[in-house]
């Protein structure tokens, strides 16, 4: 039997952040959101790009602070926070609020990165605080100079993406352009992973889905020549994205860098009219193009309809952030929810089940619950479906009580620091970390918590069966890209060509 | 959920003179042998007369609970309850073994259990807990286990005091060691009766999915449960990483 | 999704009976031709996810390949359920045991099939939307010469199709089911291939390479028994095309090597049916009703199918039912080998239809499947990863022999002895630590436990090996589907089967037998095979002087039972699968194959579904 060198394993599970925790006075950022520096002024030749380049501002506020005696208390939750920048590591310590129990300690410190992260992203990109902005406020995430959809990176034909660029579709030109938002659908922008099922409000609308990445995880494709699938076929090595770490001082110092970022969103349409009048102010809301690209029965990719556009009014209803960082090689991943989105399965029969909901009508009695609606599913222009089926949707109990507890407690304090915004009604359901992150024999890392699902983008996989029912980590550890000889050899339980836990690498098209 | 076809119903109380007043349990010693006599012959140990309130949540008793599992099972603590680790000391995996290694009774309080996301070893301390007649085996054990702690050798130490238990002592000890390695639960009689009957086959029932899935006789085997891989496409076509990573040794 | 009787009550293009591969296909293809298609189900939808078959499977203790699935296989006493009681019954792998006792294949109170032998039929099925999910996978083509048994080796019939002609629709179902495979693998004994597979092939596994390794070690001499034929200069251990993703394909994930295909893949890797159903679904012109029993196929005046009856039920064991009927213009009957032939031969009173050869139910065949395990003495094998199976040797499948005696295809084992020791790996762990000897590998009845136990477990199931042979059953009109008096919850009478192994299919295991023996040679493995005693499969092979004990289990593969053929009277349907007695009656799936030769079925099925379809859409209605 050929024996194989032990590799030094290294620091099991979650010691690796006792390592990671970092010595305390680091310089706060000045400055608002996690912007990456601006761009050098361009040079007559084109300089390499620095796929992760340092960032001003990382915030690294950890979510406890020592009082006098050494003891643990929780950091303050205050408007400080609200500027304090974006984190480009989550500041996590296996001491803190809950004594020996390093697991519920370190799971509070990336719930309280995730708020941090939540707060900075959706900060408006034009730099005031999240706090001054009004509801459609253009967000960080939803500005070309920070972050790019999917469908404008893997384009067709594998043509190269730019970043920045915008270009109001051909059909979408029969509107004003008023710069908003383009937003291309494909199957997945109304189906979720894997074809499990579109979600219909009670208004008889489409849930919109839409997934956009950060630009040095864009860089990152674009300079590897991953946005088409020749491209991926012949990358030779394995695919890791780069990671973000927050800045350090002393003997080996380095600046901050924000690492790759992906993010899913969820919308739910919310045009104006005396229906949504009183509903609309609770949204974060964005005027979009919606472009119906066609030619699904052709190529299979696209839609059914079209070419064609029409105009809608976008509420926020979901976000998923998946951040690479030092020491969670498996990333780290987070989920927010409109508070009205769904009732708790728990709370259906109370008083909190009674809503009103986006996605529940309370008191029907024979609405099956969590289903998919009737086929066939594709959307029609008007983006109403086509029958009068509309999803009854309840948030299955998947998360541990402690969990579930701690991170009330987290929501009740930012919802508070973020009252008179439509930022307060939104809600962290629990950021999914791995446990174990150098392990050898798990390439996921033992996610804790096991499961997680945002209802209204895993709305029909929720649940607590292994495998089958949603993780944001075993899922995205399936992912895989069109790599085909890989010369880096498999390692630990790792595949021949896992794309580094993001299904963006399988968008790619092919050149001609 | 049981689908199991020949789901026995539990024996009931066997009658022995011997047996221990303020038994608990439903199930006393097996025919011909007294409780007491039994007791005795466990080198310095004594069944205890009625069971006390063994407790998950107890990290003393659920760090006996992993002493004792990792000696039965052969895998080693940190593996089985993820974070296992001195309170006071951050050791690196390989340090952390010796520490183990060399543990003395001193070190007990010392001792976190650990958490982590799956927590399995506490889905076993209680499903082992409430099953009928087993709680005073379960304690015995426990006993075992910390009265070894020291010993130059725990594994040896503890192996050693439960060849010579009492039969519902060292059938627990089996029925435990098989609920690490498969998820499932073999009722400790069924094991005895397998040993004392031809042709007899104990049955099983998996404890919960969370169980079968977290089963270590295919981890052991450098692979993992059938239906659960956190694995990556094409692992299969390289060996795999060493035993080490897998169970500790 | 036709939720009451009353939106069935249109005239459809085409009603088709049974949404597995065949139907699925089928109704996808009309679909997309906008045809309006009916699909009558009869057992429960496509679930909303695969939590609840996820879970079943995970807590069954006896992980058969039924066992994610509805109906459940036990009542409440935890005995099998009686199939009088079931409304869409199914055999199990679990009532084919011996006389007497649990599982007793005989006992018709526990055996949905009514099995009158001498052997059993070992081979079971679901009834569920998107039909036998718990295949494996395997995607292969048929050989060119498997179509032309008669004429090329005086067995038998031909095909009245041949490879050629079926070539691109081979392709078709390769893209369509998803296939991974390279072209360069695969061009042996004849295959050629009009467009490269979809994907390319699953990685070998380390068991693969140690067999790999082994038969290198294969002289000619060794292997003269077999008779190879010319072609193959050595005989090679191949990937197996595969309908698993080795890559993002078609919104799906890539294999993950769950190592359990058999009998659910976790994350959907594997294709199944429900995906192609989905599809057809989506299209608008697909409606499906699930919960619904075809019971009579009903013959006009004019000589054609004029409807069909139904009974559609609420639960799968509750009186709750309703009857109905549906009309089309074109009936599709996709219910499987045993299924359809048993609603041709009920329907008309029992008179049957599409009968006048009188061949409807016989010829039924499956691959008997010789299982053979062993310890690899020194070389640690790293079974139970990756997918079941990923390589196999093909090489043996055709040559000159196949005038005396079957062919066979060899399998190679990922799963250690999971399929074999009884499940393991329970049984070799209580095996070790309660110091009993059901495997046979712990003589000594040690009792371990610690380090001991841990390292002999992993000495043990790193060393593990098992193989199969799938072996080519001829068609014998003996071996057949009838009618029972037993009926089952919806007062239908069960499948009756009659099923025995004939002289040159057991000359088939004998040179299978003989291959393993080399095999396990070559690569250093004790065999540990064993036969359970009273095991109703078990016969006695004469083999080089010695009479030797061999028995076979199924391998999932139904086939033969309503056969194509060129002419009326030895034939049931012609070679687009249409009856030749009702022209717009259209008989699918592997019923219509007139020989089983040695591949999978599947792929040939799909193929076969997707000329149908072609046919139908291109010539009939147009």
């Amino acid at each position: 039997m050929r024996h194989r060198r032990s590799r030094a394993v290294g620091l099991t599970g979650i010691l690796a952040f006792v390592v990671s925790l970092q010595s305390p006075a680091f310089p706060q950022g000045t400055g608002i959101g996690g912007a990456p520096a601006p761009a050098a002024p361009p040079a007559a030749a084109p300089a390499p790009v620095d796929i992760n380049p340092p960032v001003a501002n990382c915030n690294t506020k950890p979510d406890t602070v020592q009082d006098a005696s050494g003891k643990f208390i929780p950091a303050d939750i205050n408007e400080e926070l609200l500027t304090s920048g974006q984190p480009c590591q989550q500041k996590v310590n296996t001491q803190g609020l809950f004594g020996d129990d390093a697991l519920a300690n370190l799971q509070r410190g990336f719930d309280f990165y995730s708020w941090l992260t939540f707060v900075a992203m959706n900060s408006p990109a034009d730099g005031s605080s999240i706090k001054s902005g009004k509801r459609d406020a253009r967000t960080k995430w939803e500005s070309l100079d920070n972050y790019r959809p999917l469908a404008d990176v893997m384009l067709k034909d594998g043509k190269r993406p730019v970043w920045g660029a915008r270009e109001v579709p051909d059909a979408c030109k029969k509107f004003k352009d008023t710069g908003q938002i383009i937003f291309q659908l494909g199957e997945e922008a109304f189906n979720q992973p894997f074809k499990t099922g579109p979600l219909i409000d009670q208004d008889g609308n489409y849930a919109l889905f839409d997934i956009l990445m950060n630009k040095p995880m864009f860089d990152y494709i674009e300079t590897k020549t991953l946005y088409h699938q020749q491209g991926q076929e012949k990358f030779p090595d394995e695919i890791v994205f780069p990671s973000g770490n927050s800045p350090a001082a002393g003997a080996t110092p380095e600046p901050g860098r924000m690492g790759a970022i992906m993010l899913k969103v969820s919308y739910r349409i919310l045009d104006r009219g005396e229906k949504n009048r009183d509903l609309i102010d609770r949204f974060h809301t964005s005027n979009a193009l919606i472009y119906f690209p066609g030619g699904k029965e052709a190529t299979g990719t696209g839609t059914k309809v079209g070419p064609d556009c029409v105009e809608k009014t976008l509420g926020l209803i979901g976000f998923h952030v998946g951040h690479k960082t030092r020491f969670a090689s498996q990333w780290v991943w987070t989920s927010f929810e409109h508070v009205s989105n769904v009732p708790d399965a728990e709370d259906v029969d109370t008083a909190k089940g009674q809503g009103p909901y986006s996605f529940f009508r309370p008191g029907c009695k024979d609405c099956p619950v969590n289903e998919i609606p009737p086929k066939p599913w594709d959307p029609p222009l008007s983006l109403q479906f086509p029958s009068s089926f509309r999803s009854q949707v309840v948030r299955v109990s998947m998360l541990p009580a402690p969990v579930r507890k701690e991170v009330a407690d987290l929501n009740k304090s930012f919802r508070a620091l973020l009252n008179g915004t439509v930022w307060e009604n939104y809600v962290l359901l629990a950021t999914q970390w791995p446990s174990d992150t150098l392990s050898t024999t798990d390439p996921t890392g033992a996610p804790a918590p096991t499961y997680l699902a945002n209802s209204t983008l895993e709305t029909f996989s929720q649940g607590k069966v292994p495998l089958a029912s949603s993780s944001c980590m075993a899922c995205h550890g399936n992912a895989a890209s069109y790599q085909l000889n890989r010369s880096a050899k498999i390692t630990n339980g790792k595949g021949f060509n896992h794309s580094d836990f993001t299904f963006i690498l399988e968008k790619a098209q092919r050149a001609p | 959920m049981n689908d199991f076809p020949q789901q026995r119903d539990a024996v009931g109380p066997i009658e022995n003179a011997d047996e221990p007043s303020g038994e608990l349990t439903r199930r006393t010693v097996l025919a011909g042998v007294a409780a007491t006599t039994m007791a005795a012959t466990v080198a310095g140990f004594a069944t205890p007369a009625s069971a006390r309130d063994i407790d998950p949540n107890s990290p003393r008793d659920m760090v006996l609970f992993v002493l004792l599992s990792a000696a039965l099972t052969g895998i080693a603590e940190p593996k089985l309850a993820p974070g296992f680790r001195a309170k006071d000391k951050n050791l690196k995996p390989a340090d952390l073994a010796i520490f183990l290694a060399q543990l003395k009774p001193s070190d007990l309080p010392n001792l976190n259990p650990g958490s982590d996301p799956v927590n399995i070893k506490r889905d076993y301390f209680s499903f082992v807990r409430a099953q009928p007649g087993q709680p005073l085996p379960f304690e015995a054990l426990l006993n075992i286990a910390e009265g070894s702690v020291g010993a130059p050798d725990r594994e040896k130490a503890i192996l050693d005091k439960v060849k010579v238990a009492n039969d519902d002592v060292r059938y627990l000890a089996r029925s435990i060691a098989l609920m690490w390695y498969l998820g499932a639960w073999y009722e400790p009689s069924d094991l005895r009766l397998a040993n004392t009957t031809p042709n007899s086959t104990p049955n099983f029932k998996v404890i919960s999915s969370k169980a079968y899935t977290q089963g270590w006789a295919l981890r052991v085997a450098q692979a993992h449960p059938m239906g659960f891989s956190q694995m990556q496409f094409g692992y299969w076509n390289v060996e795999p990483n060493l035993r080490s990573d897998f169970t500790g040794s | 999704m036709a939720d009451s009787i009353s939106d069935l009550n249109q005239e459809w293009d085409v009603v088709i009976v049974g949404s597995g591969f065949a139907g699925a296909l089928i109704a996808h293809a009309l679909g997309k031709a906008r045809k309006n298609v009916l699909v009558l189900e009869a057992g429960p939808r496509v679930p909303t996810n695969i939590n609840d078959d996820m879970e079943r499977f995970y807590t069954a203790s006896a992980k058969v390949p039924e066992s994610p699935y509805t109906p459940t296989l036990f009542d409440e006493g935890g005995r099998l359920s009686d199939p009088t009681k079931v409304n869409d019954g199914r055999p199990t792998v679990l009532s084919l045991n011996p006389k007497g006792g649990f599982g007793d294949w005989t006992d018709t109170t526990q055996s949905y099939l009514h099995q009158i032998g001498p052997f059993p039929f070992s081979s079971t099925y679901e009834r569920a939307a998107g039909g036998t999910a718990h295949w494996l996978g395997t995607s292969l083509r048929l050989v060119p010469n498997d179509f032309k048994m008669k004429s090329k080796y005086g067995q038998f019939v031909d095909w009245p199709v041949d490879y050629e002609k079926l070539e691109p629709f081979y392709c078709s179902a390769e893209a369509e089911l998803g296939v991974s495979a390279d072209v360069a693998d695969q061009e042996f004994l004849g295959i050629k291939f009009s467009k490269p597979y979809p994907m390319p092939k699953i990685p070998p596994s380390t068991t693969d390479k140690a067999v790999s390794d082994a038969v290198d070690k294969m002289t000619d001499d060794d292997v003269k028994f077999l008779e190879k034929d010319d072609s193959i200069k050595k005989i090679a251990v191949r990937s197996l095309p595969a309908a698993r993703n080795s890559q993002p394909y078609r919104n799906r994930r890539a294999c993950a090597g769950n190592t359990n295909c058999i009998p659910i893949c976790p994350i959907q890797a594997k294709y199944d049916p429900t995906i192609t159903l989905n599809d057809a679904l989506d299209t608008g012109f697909v409606k499906m009703s699930d919960r619904t029993v075809a019971s009579d196929i009903v013959v006009g005046e004019n000589g054609n199918i004029s409807q069909i009856n139904f009974i559609k039920y609420r639960s799968d064991r509750g009186p709750e039912q309703e009857k109905g009927s549906v009309r089309g213009k074109l009936y599709v009957i996709a219910a499987n080998a045993i299924e359809t032939a048993r609603l041709l031969l009920m329907s008309r009173n029992g008179d049957g239809v599409a009968n006048s050869s009188d061949m409807v139910g016989r010829h039924l065949m499956d691959h008997p499947y010789l299982v053979a395990w062993g310890m690899s003495e020194n070389r640690a094998l790293f079974p139970y990863r990756g997918p079941l199976i990923t390589s196999g040797i093909g090489d043996l499948c055709d040559g000159a022999f196949r005038r005396e005696r079957a062919a066979f295809r060899v399998d190679i084992g990922n799963e250690g002895w999971n399929f074999v020791a009884k499940g393991d790996p329970n049984t070799t762990t209580l095996d070790f630590i309660n110091g009993m000897n059901q495997t046979r590998v712990n003589a000594p009845g040690e009792a371990l436990l610690g380090k001991a136990l841990m390292e002999r477990l992993n000495k043990q199931f790193t060393h593990q090996f098992r193989c199969g042979f799938l072996v080519e059953q001829s068609p014998d009109p003996g071996n057949r589907v009838t009618l029972s008096e037993f009926k089952d919850g919806l007062g239908l009478r069960r499948p009756k089967i009659s099923y025995d192994l004939s002289d040159y299919t057991r000359k088939g295991f004998a040179a299978a037998y003989k291959m393993k023996n080399l095999l396990f040679a070559k690569m250093g493995v004790t065999e540990f095979t064993s036969i359970n005693e009273g095991d109703p499969s078990m016969f006695v092979q004469d083999i080089d002087g010695r009479k030797v004990q061999l028995n076979f289990m199924g391998a999932g593969h139904l086939m033969g039972t309503y056969r194509m053929g060129s002419s009326k009277s030895d034939s049931v349907v012609d070679e687009m699968q249409c009856s030749w007695d009702h022209r717009n009656l259209y008989l699918v799936g592997s019923g219509t194959f007139p020989t089983g030769s040695t591949p999978n079925p599947t792929l040939t099925i799909a193929a076969l579904s997707l000329r149908t379809a072609d046919h139908i859409i291109n010539n009939v209605l147009r």
